[in-house]
């Protein structure tokens, strides 16, 4: 997994999977590199070819991280795979983050 | 779908691990893995992947006492009009509720079964003396046979 950081904003990239092995890890990762108030957060799903339910905590963790007291802030999902996206919309996550392509 | 299904010929992989979920993530590739040379498309090889892996999880997270001391069965039935998974496991049990309408988003946990209800046609949870079986199944709506090599290059 890689993490960056450009300015406030924050991305992660290179993500294997999120599943109940590495969801705890992957969340407290990202949420020790997030800056006090970001901007932005861009999660690339690109690489990723499985996420389960525990994925999914981490993801919603993310944001109520990211989220807290910073209504301005941005959270993307990028290019996830077509299954994962359904995923994403039957489990309503799709409320909480934005999904894009590039 | 009707709690009996005519007889029909039925190709199976079954797996037995320990009770930890990395050994449970292992156990759900290769039954993809499976799935993929039985000829299911991308998106159901998916679905029945995370169908087992949220029963597999539930199974290892569950476990207390000498049931986490127990080995884990999950296998795979295909048939030619659907495909049939089980997940035996030592907890304690739990009810089997209906599917509710809509879930938030909201929440750490508690995704697993709604998740599995919402992918499989029919799901159900027989209860046993310290050890229960989830039987999940899905009609198929692709049916070709892949050479296993291409399989696991998939």
């Amino acid at each position: 997994m890689k993490i960056e950081h450009d300015g406030n904003s924050l991305r992660v990239s290179d993500i294997a999977e999120l599943n109940a092995v590495n969801a705890s890890s992957f969340r407290d990762e990202v949420r020790a590199a997030m800056p006090s108030a970001p901007d932005s957060i861009e999660i690339d799903l690109s690489q990723t070819r499985f996420v389960d339910s525990s994925g999914l905590g981490a993801l919603f963790a993310l944001y109520k991280a990211a989220s807290n007291g910073n209504d301005g802030v941005t959270l993307r999902l990028l290019n996830p795979r077509p299954p994962i996206q359904q995923l994403f919309e039957l489990t309503q996550l799709h409320q909480l983050f934005e999904i894009s392509r590039r | 779908m009707a709690d009996s299904i005519p007889a029909e010929r039925g190709v199976s992989n079954r797996i037995v691990f320990p009770c930890d979920l990395a050994e449970a993530r292992v156990a759900t590739r290769v039954l993809r893995a499976f799935l993929a040379e039985q000829g299911l498309d991308e998106g159901e090889q998916f679905n029945c992947e995370l169908c087992l892996a949220e029963a597999c999880n539930n199974a290892v997270q569950h476990a207390t006492g000498p049931g986490a001391k127990l080995p884990i069965t999950a296998e795979v039935i295909c048939h030619t009009s659907n495909v049939e998974l089980r997940v035996v496991d030592h907890t304690a049990g739990f009810a089997l509720g209906e599917k509710p309408d809509a879930l938030s988003p909201e929440g750490e946990n508690g995704r697993g079964l709604f998740i599995i209800q919402s992918l499989m046609d029919y799901v159900r949870y027989y209860r046993g003396d310290g050890e229960n079986t989830l039987v999940m199944r899905r009609t198929r709506t692709s049916q070709q046979h892949r050479p296993a090599e291409d399989a696991a290059n998939a």
